[in-house]
């Protein structure tokens, strides 16, 4: 077997966070994330530069992408229900 | 001083480490506080069998907690024990990031393969973002159930080495069945019969303990 180099790695800057808001990134992650055995996966197509903006504003979260895409969708969803 | 043994990436080895580090601890006269931040509570779990093994005195102590409550509680305890391990982890959660707040070191197991490698940046981009929080937060990668031979063990240490902000510590933790074996038996391998798991435990316990408390962490 042989070692290969991580083909994601990058330096992406973290901002400054609050120490609640760094332990409680994970929690809503988890929180978004458990009950996923029900959720079914879709495939979306989505603007280069959108998935950009997702990935900064979920990493902000600590939150996963889905988890964000989720989330949001459900604001929205309520906000017209 | 307080030790965090975790990773973002489960499977790892860290809750084997986090309690022969204990151990090792315990049997050097410390007092030694063993936090279990997993929600597997395999530490607690093995600490029972130890405890039943050891008729009732495991040798050290060892609580199970969650979330902000490592944060406070390691604040409040940290003054009435000589060191605290704390088992986070697996993936990235409430409480590998409180531990991330209050720990001198953290101490990420990777094993020599390259999804477990790959897992080093995220746990490295977390202890940046810890870093914050708590400054003086030292992050040190171990090689975990390495190779006994083969030249994949210094390929992994290769690519640990350029990780940014993590250290990478000498030598190897060689996969021994001599870790489950006395983790089966509610022991660490120092209280087993393997000179060469001895070794290596001990060494990266003294460069942890002994040290790095000469270069000045708690």
């Amino acid at each position: 077997m042989t070692i290969a180099k991580n083909p994601k790695r990058n330096s992406v800057s973290t901002s400054e966070e609050q120490v609640k808001a760094f332990i409680s990134g994970a929690g809503q992650a988890a929180v978004a994330v458990e009950p996923e055995q029900n959720k079914k996966p879709i495939m979306i197509r989505v603007d280069p530069d959108m998935i950009n903006r997702i990935d900064r504003a979920a990493k902000r979260l600590g939150i996963s992408r889905s988890a964000f895409i989720v989330s949001s969708t459900a604001v929205r969803l309520e906000s017209m229900e | 001083m307080i030790l965090a043994v975790g990773n973002v990436k489960g499977g790892v080895g860290k809750t084997t480490l986090a309690v022969n580090l204990t151990i090792a601890l315990a049997l050097s006269g410390r007092d030694v506080l063993l936090i279990d931040g997993d929600e597997q509570g395999t530490a607690v779990a093995f600490t029972e069998l130890r405890t039943a093994q050891k008729n009732g005195k495991p040798g050290y102590t060892v609580v199970s907690l969650h979330g902000g409550a490592i944060r406070t509680q390691v604040r409040q305890l940290a003054s009435k024990y000589a060191d605290i391990v704390i088992d986070v982890g697996g993936r990235d959660t409430g409480s590998l990031r409180a531990a991330l707040t209050v720990a001198d070191i953290v101490l990420i197991p990777v094993q020599p393969r390259s999804f477990d490698l790959w897992g080093v940046d995220q746990t490295a981009e977390l202890v940046k973002e810890a870093r914050e929080i708590n400054e003086g937060l030292r992050a040190i990668s171990v090689l975990n159930a390495a190779d006994s031979q083969g030249k994949d063990n210094e390929a992994a240490a290769e690519a640990l080495r350029e990780v940014e902000g993590v250290e990478l510590a000498l030598g190897f933790i060689v996969r021994r069945k001599a870790f489950p074996n006395a983790a089966a038996a509610g022991l660490s391998v120092l209280e087993h019969d393997d000179p060469k798991a001895i070794e290596e435990l001990n060494r990266l316990t003294e460069m942890l303990f002994v040290h790095s408390n000469a270069i000045g962490a708690k």
